[in-house]
C-alpha cells in the first residue's frame, strides 16, 4: 500500500492509566491503517479498549491516562503528522481535531450542551475552522440540519437538545460532526442508545453521507450485526489487544480466533430459529486489565486453548495468515510456516 | 375480547386493560391530560410458556408487565390469574388482599439495570432474603439456608453472602436480582429486559441460567425485550406492541416468519442481520413513533403506514384472530402479505 492512500497508520500504540492498584492497560500494543475512504470496525465488548483506543487517537484521553507509540495522520500535500507527539491541549491539534478528524459519541445528551441552541454549537464549530460571517455560519448549519433529515430545519436549529427526541439529537450530532467536512469521522457506539427503527434510519444516514464524501471511517460498536452491514473491515478486540483484523466478509465467514467464535456463536439473530435451547456462551468473565500476566489474552476463557502451545510466558503475536486476515493466537502460528521462527510453534 | 383454547391451560388472563398516568399542571395539581400508557390490550399467558413482548421505548411494553403484577393500581380492565384451579382476581384486591391471598409470593419481577434494581446499602443476604421476611414464616437460619442454595443455584459463591452489590459485576448483579425473584418459589416472573445492559457474551450466561431455572421449577416468563434476537431465542409466542396496544399476538416461528402487521414487518425490516452479505438494517418506516400523550386518531400506526386508508384514520382496528392463534390489529391484514425476517446465509455456524 503507498503511504498516499493511506489516511491513518496507527503503530505500537499503548495506553496506560497509573492507578493506586497497579497499571492498567486499556489499548495494549495496536497498529492497524486505514485507507482513504475505508470503513474499519472495532468490535468487542465492554472494557476491551476500543473506546479509550480512538479517544487516544484524537488525544482525548482523560489523566492519568498516557499514551505511547505512533499515529500518523496522512494529508495529500502534506507531511504525516504523528499525533501523538503533539501536546493534547496544543493549537496543532486542535486545528485537526474537529475539522480534519471528527466524532460521534453514543449518547447525544451527553455530547450536546444543554444550555446552547444546536444553532449555537455548530456555528461555533463551523467558525472557528473557517473563515465565514456569522450568517453564512448560520446558512451552513441549516443546510446540514436539513441534508441529516431534520424536518422544518430553520425552525429546529434554535431549538435546545432536550426540545428534540433522541433520534433528532443524534441527527443533529451528525450534522456537527460533518459541518467541516472531515476526512475522518469516527462514530463511538452511535446508535446504542437507540430503538432499532431510529437506528436503522442512522445507519442508513451514515453509510450515504460516507459514500457521498468519500469519508474514512472508524465505527465503534459491541454489535456484530450492525458491524456486518456497517463496515469494510473488522478488528476484534479483546483487553487492549487487536486479536484479530480482516476484511467483515471473510471474518464471517471463516473467523480464526476462538474469542472471535464465540463472539459469533453467541449472537442471537431474529433471522436463526431456535435450534437448541441454550445460547453458546463465553466462560467467565473479562478480567481487569490491571496487572495482566505476560501471555495469551484470552487463555483463562478459551475452550480450545492448546496445552502445548499456549501455555507460555509471552503474548502471540497477531500474524497475517493471508487474505489480508491477522489473528493474535498461538494455534494459527503453526499454519503459517516461517513466522515464528526461533520459537517453534 | 381474546379467549384461550380450552387444551391448553391459561395462567394469567388479562381483558380490556388499561393504565393511563394523568398530567398534572400547577400548583393545584390540575389534571391537564392522559397519558395512555396502555390502552384497551387483552391477551393470556400459558402455564410454563414464555410469552416475549417486544417494542420501542415508551410503547407501554414494562407498563403492561407492572400492571398484571399489581404494582399499581390499573385504570381499568381485568387480571385473573389460576395458580392450579386457584383463580385469583387481582385487577381490584388490595396490597393487603394481594399479600394474603399468595399472590405476591407466586409473582415477581427481574429488572432491566441491576445497578440502580439492588440497594447498594444491603448485603447480597439482606437483598435475597427481604422476600422471606415479607411473605413467609421462616426464622433466620432458614433463610439463610435457603439464600445460600439460591446463590449457590444462580452460580454465585455462598461465602460472598455478606458482601454488596458493588463488589459484583454486572452479571453476577443480575443473577442476585434473579436469585431475590427465586426466594418465594414463584410460578410466574416477569422480566424486564434482564439482558439490555449486559455485554453479549454474558447475556448469553443469564438467558442461558432463565432457560434452565424454567425447566427446573417449571416458571412461566413474560418476557420484556426490544431485543428481537433475544425475543426469537426467548420466547414460545410473541406479543408486539405499539403505543400502548397489541398489534400484533403469534407463536414465534409465525411472528418472525409470516408477520401480518405492517408495523412488526417494519421492525423486521430494521434489524441489521449478523451477515454481510445480505444488506439488511437500513429500512425503517418513515418519521418517528407518535406521542402517548395525543395519539393518532384509529389506528396508532396509520401516519407511517403505506398500506393506510381511510378507514386506519378513522376506527382502532380490534385484535382478531387470523387463525392458528395468530392475532392481528389491522384493518387489511387480510389483503395485505408482507415479508418476513431473512435467515442469514453465509455465515460460518460454529
Amino acid at each position: 500500500m503507498s503511504a498516499s492512500d493511506t489516511i491513518l497508520s496507527v503503530q505500537n500504540l499503548r495506553t496506560e492509566f497509573k492507578l493506586s492498584r497497579g497499571l492498567l492497560r486499556a489499548v495494549d500494543d495496536i497498529s492497524f491503517d486505514l485507507k482513504r475512504g475505508e470503513v474499519i470496525g472495532l468490535v468487542g465488548e465492554s472494557g476491551c479498549g476500543k473506546s479509550i483506543a480512538v479517544r487516544s487517537i484524537l488525544r482525548i484521553v482523560r489523566k492519568p491516562g498516557r499514551s505511547q507509540g505512533k499515529v500518523y495522520f496522512h494529508q495529500p500535500g502534506k507531511d504525516p503528522v504523528d499525533l501523538i507527539s503533539l501536546n493534547p491541549m496544543g493549537n496543532e491539534i486542535r486545528r485537526i481535531r474537529g475539522k480534519h478528524i471528527n466524532m460521534i459519541f453514543q449518547e447525544p445528551m451527553n455530547a450536546l450542551s444543554p444550555v446552547h441552541t444546536i444553532a449555537n454549537q455548530m456555528m461555533e464549530a463551523i467558525m472557528l475552522h473557517n473563515k465565514v460571517s456569522k450568517e453564512e455560519a448560520r446558512q451552513q448549519s441549516v443546510e446540514l440540519l436539513r441534508q441529516v433529515g431534520i424536518p422544518e430545519a430553520e425552525k429546529r436549529i434554535d431549538s435546545y437538545a432536550f426540545q428534540l427526541s433522541g433520534g433528532m439529537r443524534q441527527r443533529a450530532l451528525i450534522a456537527m460532526a460533518i459541518s467541516c467536512n472531515p476526512e475522518l469521522l469516527i462514530a463511538d457506539e452511535p446508535t446504542t442508545a437507540l430503538d432499532v427503527s431510529v437506528q436503522a434510519q442512522i445507519l442508513k444516514l451514515l453509510k450515504d453521507l460516507q459514500t457521498q464524501y468519500g469519508m474514512s471511517m472508524i465505527f465503534i460498536t459491541h454489535d456484530l450485526a450492525v458491524v456486518a452491514q456497517m463496515v469494510d473491515r473488522v478488528c476484534v478486540m479483546y483487553l487492549g489487544q487487536i486479536v484479530e483484523d480482516a476484511p467483515v466478509r471473510e471474518i464471517f465467514a471463516n473467523p480464526r480466533h476462538p474469542y472471535t467464535r464465540k463472539l459469533m456463536a453467541s449472537i442471537l439473530d431474529p433471522g436463526d430459529p431456535r435450534e437448541e435451547r441454550l445460547v453458546s456462551a463465553i466462560k467467565g468473565a473479562v478480567p481487569e486489565p490491571i496487572n495482566l500476566p505476560d501471555r495469551c489474552c484470552f487463555y483463562d476463557r478459551c475452550e480450545e486453548r492448546d496445552l502445548e502451545k499456549c501455555i507460555r510466558d509471552k503474548t502471540p503475536e497477531l500474524v497475517d495468515i493471508g487474505l489480508n486476515h491477522k489473528v493474535r493466537c498461538f494455534r494459527e502460528h503453526n499454519i503459517v510456516k516461517g513466522q515464528y521462527g526461533k520459537n517453534g510453534g | 375480547m381474546v379467549n384461550s383454547p380450552a387444551e391448553k391451560k391459561a395462567l394469567i388472563r388479562v381483558s380490556n386493560l388499561k393504565k393511563y398516568f394523568p398530567i398534572e399542571k400547577g400548583m393545584l395539581k390540575k389534571t391537564t391530560g392522559m397519558v395512555k400508557a396502555v390502552d384497551d390490550v387483552s391477551f393470556f399467558i400459558y402455564e410454563g410458556e414464555t410469552l416475549g413482548m417486544v417494542g420501542e421505548s415508551g410503547c407501554g411494553k414494562s407498563t403492561i408487565g407492572k400492571a398484571i403484577l399489581r404494582a399499581f393500581d390499573i385504570t381499568d380492565g381485568t387480571v385473573v390469574y389460576n395458580f392450579n384451579g386457584d383463580e385469583i382476581d387481582v385487577s381490584r384486591a388490595s396490597n393487603r388482599e394481594l399479600r394474603l391471598n399468595g399472590f405476591r409470593k407466586k409473582t415477581q419481577m427481574i429488572f432491566q439495570d441491576p445497578n440502580s434494581s439492588l440497594d447498594p446499602r444491603m448485603t447480597v443476604l439482606e437483598l435475597i432474603s427481604e422476600p422471606l421476611y415479607a411473605n413467609t414464616t421462616l426464622n433466620r437460619n432458614e433463610v439463610k439456608d435457603r439464600v445460600a442454595y439460591l446463590m449457590q443455584r444462580v452460580g454465585l459463591d455462598e461465602r460472598y453472602m455478606k458482601r454488596y452489590p458493588h463488589a459484583f459485576s454486572g452479571g453476577q448483579r443480575q443473577r442476585i436480582s434473579i436469585a431475590r425473584a427465586l426466594s418465594t418459589n414463584p410460578s410466574f416472573i416477569v422480566a424486564d429486559e434482564p439482558t439490555s445492559a449486559l455485554d453479549v457474551s454474558i447475556q448469553a450466561q443469564i438467558l442461558n441460567l432463565m432457560l434452565e431455572l424454567q425447566d427446573e421449577f417449571k416458571l412461566t416468563y413474560l418476557f420484556i425485550s426490544h431485543n428481537l434476537g433475544v425475543i426469537r431465542h426467548m420466547s414460545d409466542r410473541v406479543a408486539v406492541t405499539y403505543l400502548g396496544r397489541i398489534v400484533e399476538l403469534a407463536k414465534n416461528a409465525a411472528l418472525f416468519e409470516t408477520p401480518k402487521h405492517p408495523y412488526t414487518a417494519a421492525l423486521l425490516k430494521s434489524i441489521p442481520l449478523a451477515d454481510p452479505t445480505i444488506e439488511s438494517g437500513l429500512e425503517a418506516a418513515p418519521g418517528e413513533i407518535g406521542n402517548p400523550l395525543n395519539p393518532p386518531p384509529g389506528c396508532s400506526f396509520h401516519p407511517r403506514c403505506e398500506y393506510a386508508t381511510d378507514i386506519c384514520r378513522q376506527q382502532v382496528p380490534e385484535l382478531y384472530d387470523m387463525g392458528d392463534e395468530h392475532f392481528v390489529a389491522c384493518h387489511h391484514a387480510a389483503e395485505i402479505t408482507l415479508e418476513g425476517i431473512k435467515t442469514r446465509v453465509s455465515v460460518a455456524r460454529i
